[in-house]
């Protein structure tokens, strides 16, 4: 009986003990400033996307970011400040434009958004990192290592261009000039496609982005950027117009009997499998009773680093483009190409040779 | 008088071990992977600088270079918590295989797990933060279970209540993982159903000091109380009319150790995302070492499960480049375990 | 102690699988309960142990009516020896016996070495020690039966109740069964006894009670009750009892029944 009150009362004070030492080894840090900052005297106050205040160096030098972060970063001039970066830039065409990146080693990677290895990052030892989606625990961590981590988000054209200034603002006043002048750009392709196009009887489009073949058919929902640069380009998004508020978020599928009934006047493939399966007459699909697929205005979505319909600063060019096809006559003395080569060599100081813009506005994938 | 034995059993078996040694060696090989996870990492860190990186975890001093943020900020609290809920899956896990009788039984059953997926999911939906996702996962979690078991009480006979518990636990897990589908449904599909989805996997890689204060008081309190109950157990294994008879009131002491186990699984799984297997193959191991008796099989599965969820989380977060769900890992090495523990094939269930 | 049934009638949900029992032992006396199948013998059995509210009439333990004592009262006093089955874990016979002793240990307690003791010695008295380490799902039918009547008789109860005590063993081991209730009997313990066989209520010589499908409940001495009349309108079969004189002069007697050609 003695050794069993023992042990209990010594496993009590082993837990009670436990918790007191970790409630005093674990403070979380102070709101405001990061403890133990890593790099020296001058430093300024940010306010992270996400509320958090951070402290940071006057002059950041060594940048970690995930996902578009990254060509955003690349594009504002901080490609050489990056010290960590995502797995799934990469690869693709980034690298084309920017080699280097290939050789940063991938803090962020793996299943789900923002999964960050921590201790990579660390590794690294970056000064700020830029994140879309930020888990709140990984902030506090980051913070008690003297490390801003910020949370910004891509998802409306407002999202875009507040997170380029604050990107920009973060990097250096060389940055925040380029960033300004980005938002102009951006601002500027997006008036272009609104201004031609206002006369203009709205086209009704539908975007596809399954890959074909069995199974619902997924479209973009109401929320969805596409969605935004439809509108500007003098188009409706008929899967937006016609889907519940519910999905106006997330996975929006429709069947073949909705595309029969609205007839869109034109098909935005989202990429090239479902392009090839839309436009093959051989298979026997119900799209070939659509009147778009009918009369060939099916199209495949530009992609370079980035497809141009999803969140990422190169969809600056996708009002222009979608201006082009589904207004041609308006548009007549707009040229796709040169204005994605201008894009090229502006913003990834790249000169695009003439197979790479075909593939660009075709992808082979 | 003598009784006339049949002559096939072969001689009383002797344990190779006693319990208190067994015990021993499983918390010395406890202690030795907790120090040979402080090692490994994609951090590389000199072996002769972390002693004194510990010591001066140990002695309170700030986090001075990157190198001991990442002992104390990153490691440490993921080798803890993956101690924490190793050992409470698999104690709940003991605990329910005694109550249902039935050693196939895992902590899932009445509906926990599925109810924590659905607490994320929606969390994550709602755009809710970290700590709304523990705590919805967390609530989520006990509400299944009270579900379950308040509808099954409603709608049991009689004798037959562990059935009943199962069989609406079965339907309450389905309609909760049917809500977790509506709400990957909803979600939008570049952020936040990629999140869901690696959430329901299970991973430890944002584990925080944090978590590990909330998970402590749960994880001992939910411990504690099954193992106040450990010979009740024992008796309940026997069936609810002898138990009554030896003085278990199974009628108080089942919600008691559904509410312990539950609340066990429910700290887990809302910190460390859906992570199966444990619950159902620790206990078996914990059986084939020391037997079924509660007193000494709890405390072994604590220890197997710790040194389990420790093992494959190194694995996980240093096998390979990516990080790798802890729920696939789990899956992968338990069920072929699983297996090869049935081909064992003792004459009753180990 | 005494155990008194008055005009009891038990039954599950909404039938009555018996009623109009009325019966009374004592410390020390064995009762055969005897019918055939589907009598509700067990249900009886259930009943008086508490698993079961009784339909109508009442149960008295020490004059006490069980609806006014807590289970644990009602365990303390009348112990239950089930019939042999499997149980899911391969626990080990000194454990199996002990834990009779939770009917003396309070809600969070485990048994102490008094307790583990006081399991061996009851193994010991019945001449069992040697299986005390084994593991309880290995060991034979007849090895479980001594088992389960241990862990019954560490609750130190009054009165035992054991369900078809007999069933499946062999012809020695039947017999030994029956001759360790008598020395139960004969040190002070109640028994109550089903069973499907009139010779078991003639060789403890007790008391008997037969249940009927179509009949009113018989009790008594063992030879009132187990009579050729009372069998045949209980089991629908013709037997004979006669009387066999043992060594010392003792006759029993013993039923035989009467099969044609």
């Amino acid at each position: 009986m003695k050794t069993k009150t023992a042990t209990i009362v010594f496993i009590a004070i082993a837990i009670a003990g436990m918790v007191f030492f970790l409630n005093d080894r674990y403070q979380p840090p102070a709101p405001g400033g990061a403890d133990g900052l890593k790099s020296e005297n001058k430093t300024r106050e940010v306010a992270g996307a996400n509320g958090r205040k951070f402290s940071i160096p006057a002059n950041v030098e060594r940048i970690a970011a995930a996902g578009a972060m990254n060509q955003i970063v690349f594009m504002l001039g901080g490609g050489d400040k990056l010290v960590a970066t995502a797995e799934g830039v990469q690869k693709g065409f980034f690298p084309v434009v920017f080699p280097r990146i290939k050789e940063i080693p991938a803090a962020y990677g793996g299943p789900g958004p923002g999964t960050l290895n921590m201790e990579t990052l660390l590794k690294a030892n970056p000064q700020v990192v830029f994140g879309s989606y930020v888990n709140d625990k990984d902030v506090e961590t980051l913070a008690s290592a003297g490390i801003a981590l910020f949370g910004l988000k891509l998802e409306t054209p407002p999202d875009i261009k507040d997170t380029i200034s604050m990107i920009g603002k973060i990097i250096g006043p060389e940055a925040e000039q380029k960033a300004a002048a980005f938002n102009r750009y951006y601002d500027q392709n997006l008036d272009y496609a609104r201004q031609t196009t206002a006369a203009a009887p709205k086209v009704k489009v539908f975007a596809a982005n399954s890959d074909g073949g069995s199974g619902p058919i997924g479209t973009v929902p109401a929320n969805d950027i596409l969605t935004s640069y439809i509108n500007a380009a003098g188009g409706i998004n008929i899967a937006a117009e016609k889907l519940p508020a519910l999905l106006a978020d997330g996975s929006a599928t429709v069947d073949f009997e909705f595309l029969i009934g609205q007839q869109p006047e034109a098909i935005i493939a989202q990429n090239r499998q479902i392009y090839d399966y839309i436009t093959d007459g051989k298979n026997g699909s119900q799209w070939q009773y659509l009147d778009a697929v009918k009369n060939k205005k099916v199209y495949l979505n530009p992609k370079g680093v980035y497809l141009w319909s999803v969140r990422s600063a190169e969809g600056a060019l996708e009002p222009l483009w979608l201006a082009k096809i589904m207004h041609p006559e308006k548009t007549a003395d707009l040229d796709i190409k040169q204005k994605t080569r201008e894009f090229y060599r502006d913003n990834y100081r790249y000169e695009l040779s003439d197979a790479q813009v075909e593939n660009i506005l075709f992808p082979e994938n | 008088m003598t009784v006339k034995t049949s002559p096939k059993i072969p001689a009383p078996k002797r344990k190779k071990m006693s319990d208190g040694k067994i015990i021993a060696a499983l918390a010395a090989a406890l202690v030795l992977l907790f120090l040979f996870s402080l090692c490994i990492g994609r951090y590389e860190i000199p072996l002769r600088q972390l002693p004194e990186i510990i010591m001066a975890w140990i002695l309170g001093a700030p986090a001075g270079d990157a190198a001991e943020t990442v002992v104390f900020y990153v490691r440490i609290p993921r080798i803890l918590a993956a101690v924490m809920i190793g050992a409470a899956l698999a104690v709940s896990g003991a605990a329910y295989q005694g109550l249902f009788r039935n050693p196939m039984v895992s902590p899932d059953i009445l509906g926990a797990s599925a109810g924590a997926g659905f607490g994320a999911a929606l969390a994550i939906l709602l755009s809710l933060g970290a700590w709304g996702i523990q705590t919805g996962a967390f609530l989520f979690s006990l509400a299944a279970v009270a579900i379950t078991y308040l509808t099954a009480m409603a709608v049991s006979r009689k004798n037959d209540a562990v059935l009943t518990l199962v069989l609406v636990g079965i339907v309450i897990s389905s309609l909760f993982s049917s809500l977790v589908s509506i709400t990957k449904y909803a979600a939008d599909t570049d952020d936040k159903l990629p999140a869901i989805t690696f959430w329901l996997m299970g991973s430890l890689s944002s584990i925080n000091a944090g978590d590990l204060k909330v998970m402590i008081i749960p994880l001992a309190a939910g411990a504690a109380l099954i193992f106040l109950l450990r010979w009740k157990l024992n008796i309940i294994s026997f069936g609810d009319e002898e138990a009554r008879n030896m003085g278990v009131d199974v009628k108080k002491i089942r919600p008691l150790i559904i509410a312990a186990a539950s609340l066990l699984t429910a700290t887990a799984v809302s910190a460390g995302g859906m992570i199966g297997w444990v619950g159902l193959i620790i206990p078996h191991v914990a059986r084939f070492l020391v037997g079924p008796n509660y007193k000494i099989l709890l405390p072994v599965s604590f220890l197997c499960g710790s040194l389990f969820l420790l093992a494959i989380d190194n694995i996980a977060r240093t096998a390979f480049t990516v990080e790798i769900p802890l729920g696939i890992l789990t899956s992968l090495i338990g069920a072929p375990f699983f297996v090869y523990l049935m081909f064992r094939g003792r004459k009753s269930w180990v | 102690m005494t155990l008194e049934t008055k005009n009891l009638a038990c039954g599950y949900n909404g039938a009555i699988a018996a009623e109009n029992i009325s019966f009374r032992i004592e410390s020390g006396q064995t009762l055969c309960l005897l019918g055939p199948n589907g009598a509700g013998k067990t249900t009886l059995l259930k009943t008086i142990l508490g698993f079961i509210k009784p339909k109508r009439g009442d149960i008295f333990i020490d004059g006490k009516n069980i609806n006014c004592l807590s289970a644990k009262k009602i365990s303390q006093s009348i112990a239950y020896v089930p019939q042999i089955h499997t149980p899911p874990f391969p626990f080990s016979v000194l454990d199996v016996v002990t834990m009779g002793r939770n009917v003396h240990l309070g809600m969070f307690a485990s048994p102490s070495k008094k307790d583990y003791a006081l399991a061996e010695e009851t193994l010991a008295s019945l001449g069992v020690s040697f299986l005390r380490d084994r593991i309880y799902t290995e060991i034979s039918g007849g090895e479980r039966q001594m088992v389960l009547l241990a862990r019954a008789l560490t609750q130190q109860p009054q009165i035992l109740a054991m369900d078809e005590p007999t069933l499946n063993l062999d012809f020695g081991n039947q017999t030994r069964v029956l001759n360790q209730i008598r020395r139960l009997a004969q040190r002070g313990i109640g028994i109550i006894m089903i069973s499907h066989f009139p010779d078991h209520a003639f060789l403890l010589s007790g008391k008997a009670a037969l249940m009927r499908k179509n009949g009113p409940f018989i009790f008594g001495n063992t030879d009132e009750v187990i009579t050729e009349g009372n069998l045949k309108s209980a089991y629908g079969i013709n037997v004979k009892i006669t009387g066999i004189n043992m060594d010392g002069g003792v006759c029993v007697k013993t039923c035989v029944p009467v099969i044609r050609e």
